[in-house]
């Protein structure tokens, strides 16, 4: 399973793929999420597109170099407040 | 600098547009949505008349073309197909390119606009597309990328300038996945990823949040913008199964260049700029760089100037120094102000990129060039002080100003609940002294909140300038159109008001100034047979009257026939005769503000657009002014719009009637009179009372409002009446008693309650009362007409 939901802990593993994109932001509107993406070297653009809807808090960087970069570019902020859903 | 017309043209275009391509996603969501088409067709049909005050034959051309395909689309005979779509789209590509130039030269670009039109023309026809490509070349930029570099960070900026491979073009790429880009099996992120010689990228998605029921994952709304060093035929090649839905553009290394950064204006230039140009006139570069890093040194690192001095050592460092570059640097951080770069424009797609001209990095308004090439052109001298990010100005963006309007209303609410405290602690036993400390400490917060809000308000605040100015142009075509010579005179355009509401006057007075030519101002014959000068007169002038802004449209026509309105008012069952007679001449001419009533015999061209002075009136009403009109037959016809400065806090008459508070805004307010009861006297059933020489009907406000009670005299037995007046007709309402004017905010009612026409919405008093905020226009509609005499 490329995302392991731990409470409100979603961890990507390796390439998050788009069939992942609909459960994963089915959990998100359910309050307060945060994201680990330590392993994670991709996502699919409808998993990133959750990600930028959602803006759930970032606990763990990618340690692949190039998505740790388009995220610094794309500008995804760090777990603050837990990361929430503002509908 | 463009000057300000152009501008207004510019910003107009660039909103309308996006309005315009909304229009189309939407129907290309629901081909059938009248809504989406009649919006494309109006922002179209909006965009082709602003265009026509400027000559631009080209572009009228495809937006004349455009609105004859949307009128067919409009009126049913042609289904809106997704290629239909694309050739619009294209259109409105070919549009905001004509706009980029525009903005960029003041003159409309020199873009073979042929295809677009005649693939248009072939739509039209309602026949096959044509088999040629439309869309004008991949150089052509939508609207909305006209942003381009400036997106990326100066330090990704910095890093490419100096380390970008000189064998490799740099290029601007905008990837703009279709919505079903998934279901085609597309990752498009997997795609921007992997592009070749990637050296930036970023995406964007639309701003709003989405709702958690309507967000689908599945529909892509992603764009990507990626800066690269590659080759077209390496972008060829890695985007050939989504060609359609890339673009790219060459960009050349020194459009990078762009400090940016907020101005630090303790930092004074002095010695070092001295010792900089001379060190630059030696073509010492390394000592320039050396001064450059000790100036820098001295300055905060996110400063403005540190910016410059940044790109002064990238640029003396680079392989090709180009002392041009580091000359306007120079100056740029001397002034304090936008690098203004000369030379050649670059970015052209027909100049190899890579080679080291010198970029005009940078347009007045802070767009790198990145338009069409054969149409750039170096930036015009003139333009130099004039930048927009100079220090002098903020570009703030309105939603921002807006805000913090609201928040300074909300905090001018809170602050007058204070003096209610103040009276109670005055009330109370041993706390006189306490009074007085808050009262005095209150009255210095009372100052001070004024004079914020009077500062936040003068944020919004614009000349009239930026909507007279597309005037006398107006007034120029139609009077030769006419055959009507007039002189135009403009006064006052320098009178500011706020910004929604002179967006909101624009079309009422183009209404007014065309009703004059139109219908006002006879032909010179008739003028000289009258025994007038040949040439009408026409008048716009604005000037501030206390807190409103009155704007005066007038000229020396034939002025309006009372009988004629009469005449016309029964007609159209507007009003039945015996009232109509007992009107006086200028009672009457409040008519033509009447839904359904128009004076001109035939729908015109010119003013025929199913905009009438009921319109006006309306447009004028919601930003909370008044429209009346004065005309003398033979002598002409004059309109008075009476304006608030600002919309945000409404001043208020508090009146107290059957035990709860109401609010009447001033500006309706004629006085407010105590009257003994005999003074009131029925004539044909209705209490009048005589005041000033003017017979007044009077009421009871809650009676008039539905209400059961009655008005309570005060100790002496009078009756307190506050005199209210709509145009002519002028009525009194009898209350309880007055609670003194006060600024308010007025918050609409709910959705499900926006029928109660006769309140404007409620306001929360400082000690927590609610009060009813009245609309006397529709209050004194729910009298019958033979009351308001």
């Amino acid at each position: 399973m490329p995302i392991a939901f731990q409470d409100r802990l979603a961890v990507f593993h390796e390439v998050v793929e788009a069939i992942d994109a609909e459960p994963l932001w089915a959990w998100m509107v359910q309050g307060p999420a945060q994201v680990d993406l330590r392993t994670c070297t991709h996502l699919h653009a409808a998993v990133l597109q959750v990600l930028l809807a959602a803006r759930p808090g970032i606990v763990a960087w990618p340690d692949d170099p190039e998505l740790r970069q388009w995220m610094d570019w794309i500008g995804i902020p760090e777990a603050d407040e837990g990361g929430r859903i503002r509908p | 600098m463009l000057n300000p017309l152009l501008a207004q043209f510019v910003a107009e275009a660039r909103d309308l547009l996006q309005s315009a391509n909304e229009a189309v996603l939407a129907l290309e969501q629901q081909p059938n949505d009248g809504a989406a088409i009649a919006a494309l067709f109006r922002a179209v049909h909006t965009l082709k008349g602003n265009a026509g005050l400027f000559d631009f034959p080209r572009l009228i051309r495809v937006l004349h073309t455009l609105e004859d395909l949307l009128e067919t689309a409009r009126r049913g005979e042609l289904p809106l197909s997704p290629t239909i779509t694309d050739a619009i789209l294209a259109a409105l590509d070919a549009v905001g390119a004509v706009v980029t130039g525009v903005a960029r030269s003041g003159t409309e670009p020199d873009l073979d606009l042929e295809p677009v039109v005649a693939s248009l023309t072939e739509w039209a026809r309602n026949q096959c597309p044509p088999a040629s490509e439309t869309v004008i070349g991949q150089d052509t930029l939508r609207a909305d990328e006209h942003v381009g570099p400036l997106n990326i960070p100066e330090s990704v900026r910095l890093a490419v300038f100096r380390e970008a491979p000189d064998d490799q073009p740099l290029h601007w790429v905008t990837y703009q996945p279709p919505e079903t880009a998934f279901f085609q099996g597309d990752d498009p992120f997997w795609i921007a990823r992997h592009s070749p010689g990637l050296l930036w990228g970023t995406v964007h998605t639309p701003n709003e949040r989405p709702l958690p029921d309507l967000f689908d994952p599945y529909r892509c709304v992603l764009r990507f913008e990626m800066l690269v060093a590659a080759s077209p035929a390496d972008l060829e090649d890695h985007f050939q199964y989504v060609r359609d839905q890339v673009r790219w553009t060459p960009l050349n290394r020194w459009a990078l260049v762009m400090p940016s950064g907020i101005p630090d204006a303790g930092a004074v230039a002095g010695p070092f700029l001295v010792a900089a140009r001379e060190a630059l006139d030696r073509k010492d570069l390394s000592r320039l760089t050396q001064l450059s890093v000790e100036r820098r040194t001295q300055l905060s690192e996110d400063s403005w100037q540190a910016s410059v001095l940044r790109w002064i050592e990238a640029v003396a460092n680079s392989p090709h120094p180009h002392e041009e570059v580091l000359a306007n640097l120079l100056e740029s951080f001397a002034r304090g102000s936008v690098f203004i770069p000369t030379g050649s424009p670059r970015l052209d797609p027909d100049v190899p990129a890579g080679d080291d001209g010198i970029s005009t990095a940078i347009a007045r308004d802070g767009s790198p060039e990145m338009g069409p090439g054969p149409t750039s052109r170096p930036t015009a001298p003139g333009e130099a002080g004039q930048p927009y990010a100079s220090p002098g100005w903020l570009r703030v963006d309105s939603v921002k100003v807006d805000r913090l309007v609201e928040l300074v209303g909300e905090l001018v609410v809170a602050h007058n609940a204070l003096p209610y405290l103040i009276q109670r602690l005055e009330a109370t036993p041993d706390t006189g002294r306490l009074a007085r400390a808050f009262k005095s400490q209150y009255d210095l917060l009372h100052r001070l909140t004024e004079a914020l809000q009077d500062a936040v308000l003068q944020l919004r605040m614009t000349p009239l300038a930026t909507i007279f100015q597309r005037f006398p142009r107006l007034v120029r075509d139609l009077s030769r159109r006419l055959n009507k010579p007039v002189d135009f005179i403009v006064r006052g355009e320098e009178t500011e008001i706020d910004r929604h509401t002179a967006e909101q006057l624009a079309e009422p007075l183009v209404h007014l100034l065309r009703n004059s030519l139109d219908h006002g101002i006879e032909p010179p014959a008739e003028r000289r047979a009258a025994g007038k000068p040949e040439r009408g007169r026409l008048t716009l002038t604005a000037h501030k009257v206390g807190d409103q802004i009155v704007i005066e449209v007038a000229d020396d026509g034939r002025g309006i026939d009372p009988q004629r309105v009469r005449r016309r008012a029964l007609e159209r069952g507007l009003a039945e005769a015996e009232y109509l007679d007992r009107l006086s001449d200028h009672e009457v001419l409040d008519f033509i503000f009447r839904p359904g009533f128009s004076t001109a015999e035939a729908v015109t061209e010119l003013s025929g657009r199913g905009v009438g002075m009921d319109v006006v009136r309306h447009r004028v009403e919601q930003v909370g002014g008044q429209v009346t009109l004065d005309s003398t037959v033979g002598a002409g016809t004059r309109v008075r719009l009476a304006l608030p400065v600002t919309m945000v806090v409404q001043h208020v008459l508090a009146v107290e009637a059957g035990g709860q508070v109401f609010g009447i805004p001033l500006e309706w307010v004629v006085e407010t009179v105590r009257i003994a009861p005999d003074r009131i006297r029925v004539i044909k059933r209705q209490p009048t009372v005589t005041l000033r020489g003017r017979l007044t009907p009077v009421t009871a406000l809650t009676q008039a409002l539905g209400q059961e009670s009655t008005p309570l005299p005060n100790a002496a037995g009078e009756y307190a009446v506050l005199v209210v007046r709509q145009g002519p007709a002028q009525v009194g309402f009898m209350v309880d008693g007055f609670r003194g004017t006060m600024d308010v905010i007025v918050k609409p009612f709910p959705q499900w309650l926006s029928d109660v026409a006769v309140y404007d919405g409620t306001a929360v008093l400082g000690d927590g009362t609610v009060m009813l905020v009245i609309n006397p226009k529709e209050l004194m509609r729910c009298l019958s007409p033979s009351k308001t005499g």
